[in-house]
Parts: structure tokens; sequence; C-alpha cells
């Protein structure tokens, strides 16, 4: 099976944006543009997240997704504000062809399983987002800034592939946009938990740090700071990878 | 190639994500029509079905919307071009695993579940893979073989059922048909609209077959 490739595009009024542990973002152009490159480049999906619909209790910016949609022939994975049946449907009628459940699932876990029963498990994938402090691992809340002390993450991943994900995105938030390789050990921890394939993001900065985590078992990395604020792009990436023996599609 | 050949029709039944098909085809020389019955299959020269979903819910779909029987009329009786994706590949057999529902039953068979648990590869299975492409194939024609394509389902079509039809071969805990043509019919387990250059050479070579 190969390795996938996937950079992860955040958007924000129509453009893209990126940070560092979800703060401070910084403008990363325009949406169809930068998709028509990855799709040229070879990508091997793409992920889309609108990183304020949630917080703003809004539906999330289907122009945009329908744009970028038009741009890519591979698997395009929407997320944002997904919180019902409707504005699911509204995301595929757009050109998604997946949906991640982030915080709207957090709201209410049996929105996983209502949507997987409809769309199929494949279709839906759990966003998961873990702060590593001191103290430990949290789930962390992108809406508020803050750790769910609450809720174990491991517990929630496990529940939430049980309601029904059929993947899941799992972003390490205390390495985002910090370019200091991702956390393979939050890899390993969460893929004995579940047997879905799990999307490693957080932390790449470096192609040997990709190499890495791949060895560690990821199923698949997101690359986000690393394809929009340095000189590598993605052909370089996953020839790069291709060469040190892992299995890449060119 | 005559007009009727040019207007494609592209098979809505409610619950499948039509627009990436819909999105891949209008980049080629065709008229591209979202079908949502039965009856708008009489006017198209070439017939898509793709799918995601359950397979009881999308036959649901089918039969209530009229496209089971309007498929039977064009595309076995009139011998109208078509393209089976994912579960439009499914659909084809006797019946599946995952549900209860008889399917159109043109290729004896059932789909079954992708094996799973230790020793297995993840299921679903997500992501490229590759196909091993028969000499004989005219949808793959001029693909080199293996090409890569991209899968997203947890059911499959053994090969046992598809052993003069099969096309393509694609290995994930086992081998199973990825692909197949006979007659009129061709029809992929994966996502030729979202496998990039390789995947759409594909969909120009359907819609360039003779009707």
């Amino acid at each position: 099976m190969l390795r996938r490739i996937i950079p992860s595009l955040l958007l924000r009024s129509g453009r893209l944006v990126k940070g560092v542990s979800y703060a401070n973002h910084r403008d990363a152009g325009n949406p169809s543009t930068t998709a028509r490159a990855h799709n040229a480049q070879g990508a091997d999906e793409l992920l889309l997240l609108d990183i304020d619909a949630s917080r703003e209790g809004r539906p999330p910016d289907f122009a945009a997704f329908a744009a970028v949609a038009r741009a890519c022939f591979m698997p395009l994975t929407v997320g944002g504000g997904i919180r019902t049946l409707e504005t699911a449907h509204r995301c595929f009628d757009s050109g998604a062809d997946k949906l991640c459940l982030t915080s709207t699932a957090l709201d209410d876990p049996r929105l996983i399983g209502n949507l997987a029963r409809v769309f199929g498990a494949q279709a839906i994938m759990l966003g998961l987002d873990v702060l590593t402090t001191e103290a430990g691992r949290f789930l962390y809340d992108h809406r508020t800034c803050h750790p769910i002390p609450a809720l174990a993450w491991g517990e929630w991943l496990q529940r939430g592939v049980a309601e029904g994900a059929g993947e899941v995105r799992l972003m390490a938030v205390d390495r985002e946009g910090r370019r200091t390789g991702f956390d393979t050990d939050l890899f390993a921890e969460a893929s004995a938990l579940v047997d879905v394939p799990v999307i490693l993001e957080g932390g790449a900065g470096s192609l040997d740090q990709i190499a890495t985590a791949l060895e560690a078992g990821a199923d698949a990395v997101a690359l986000g700071t690393m394809l929009v604020f340095s000189d590598n792009n993605l052909h370089k990436v996953k020839s790069f990878l291709k060469n040190a023996g892992l299995e890449i599609r060119l | 190639m005559t007009d009727s050949l040019r207007r494609v029709g592209v098979i809505d039944y409610g619950l499948a994500n039509i627009r990436s098909v819909v999105n891949a085809l209008s980049c080629f020389d065709v008229d591209v029509t979202v079908v949502e019955s039965g009856s708008g299959l009489a006017d198209v020269g070439r017939i898509v079905l793709p799918g995601v979903g359950s397979f009881d819910a999308g036959m649901k779909g089918l039969i209530t919307r009229g496209h089971a029987e309007a498929l039977q009329r064009r595309v076995r009786e009139a011998g109208v071009p078509y393209l089976g994706i994912c579960l439009g590949m499914q659909f084809l057999f006797s019946g599946s695993d995952e549900g209860s529902s008889s399917g159109l039953g043109w290729i004896d068979g059932t789909i079954v579940r992708l094996p799973s648990g230790k020793g297995h590869p993840k299921v679903p299975h997500i992501g490229w893979n590759e196909v091993q492409i028969a000499p004989s194939s005219a949808l793959m024609a001029g693909l080199e073989s293996p090409t890569d394509f991209y899968f997203v389902h947890g059911f499959y079509a053994p090969l046992r059922d598809t052993t003069a039809i099969a096309t393509g071969i694609c290995e994930y805990g086992v081998q199973f048909c990825a692909a197949l043509e006979y007659d009129n019919v061709a029809a992929v387990q994966f996502h030729p609209e979202k496998s990039q250059l390789g995947g759409m050479k594909l969909l120009e070579t359907f819609l360039g077959l003779p009707g």
C-alpha cells in the first residue's frame, strides 16, 4: 500500500492561511491556484479546513470548497462547521469526497455515525487535535484555544472510530508550524488504539523528518507550513521519499 | 463522434458524491448531464454510475428513481456504453455481503468484505494502489501496467466470479477484481476521477469507445 502525502490547507475569509499551534496565521495564498499546483505535483489527496466556521457557528465556505474541487482530480477532504446532514450534503455537492469532523463531533458524537450511515465510514474522517505538554497529552479545542482535560484523547479516538469514522486526522497542535518533526510517539499510541488509517500532521520541517514518520509506520502524513513557507514542493518531497526506499507514488 | 455519443449521463441516486465525477468528465469535449431519474437515461449516449456509500441504500436509490429498470433497458438491451465506478461496479453483481438487497444481477457472484484484523492491512482500503492491467483492456489501453489508482472501499468483487471479465487486478490483503470489461459494460473499483493523470486518461478512453 502506497503511503499518502497530503497537503493540508487552512481556509480563512476565502484565502489560505498558516500559523503556529493554531494561532498567528499568515496569508498562504489563493485556494484554487494552490490546489492546482498540488494537483500538478502529484499530491495524493488534499485536506481543506475552514478554520473559523465552527467557532463562528456557521457552515463552511462552500464556494471555496467548490473552487478547489474544480482544480483537483484527487480526493478532497473538507472540514469546518459541519454539524448537520444538510451541511454535509452541501459539502459533497461542492465536490468534496470526505468530511473531516473535529469540534462538531466533540459537541455531538452521534453526528459521526449519522453521517457515516449515509455517506459510508470511508467518507468520514475524525479530526483529533492533541496538545502535548509536560502534564501529558490533551484534546485541544481550537475554538477556545484551550485543552479539554475532561475527556482523554485516546478514549475520544476510540469512541469516534466506534461511532463510525473510517479514518483519523491526528494533529499534534504543539508542533504545528514549528518544523521540529512529527510526533511519531503520538502516532504509535493512536495506532495501537484503532485499526483505521491515521494521517499524522504537525511539525514537518524537513524531508528527513517526513521519512522518519513514514518509517515509523504512518499511513499518511499531512504537510502544511513545509509546503507554504519553504522552498520545498511536493514533487521534491515525494522524489526524496521514493529514493529513500519508501512506497511513494510519483 | 456522433452527437448522441457526446451526451454523457451521470446517474444521481441521491447519495453518492457525483460532483467530482462531473468535474472530471467536464474536462473533455462532451455534454455531461446529471440524470436524476431513469427516464433521463433515454437520450444519453454513455452512462456513468459513480458511487460511494452503502450497497443497500444505493440499490434502493437506483430502484426508487427508476434507474435500475432504465439501466436494464439502455445498457443491457440497447448496448449503451456503461462505466461503473466503485459501488457502480458492485451493483452489477447478484448481491453483497454488505447488505441484504439484491444487486442488478448482470454478473453472477457476491461482493465480499475485505479481510481485516491481525495480519491484514487496515480496512477500509483507502489510498493509492497498483492495478495490473490486462493487455486485452480497451478501457485502460495506453496505460502502463501497473498503473496507480485511488481506492476507497471496504468490499470487493472476488476474482473467482470475474475470471473471464477482469481486466484489472489489485492486491490489498487479497487479490481482487479492480476493473472488469465485457460487451458494452466497463466497471472499476477505484476512482478514476480522483486518480489524476492515469484516471483522466481512462475517462478519456471511455468517452472515445465506440457505441
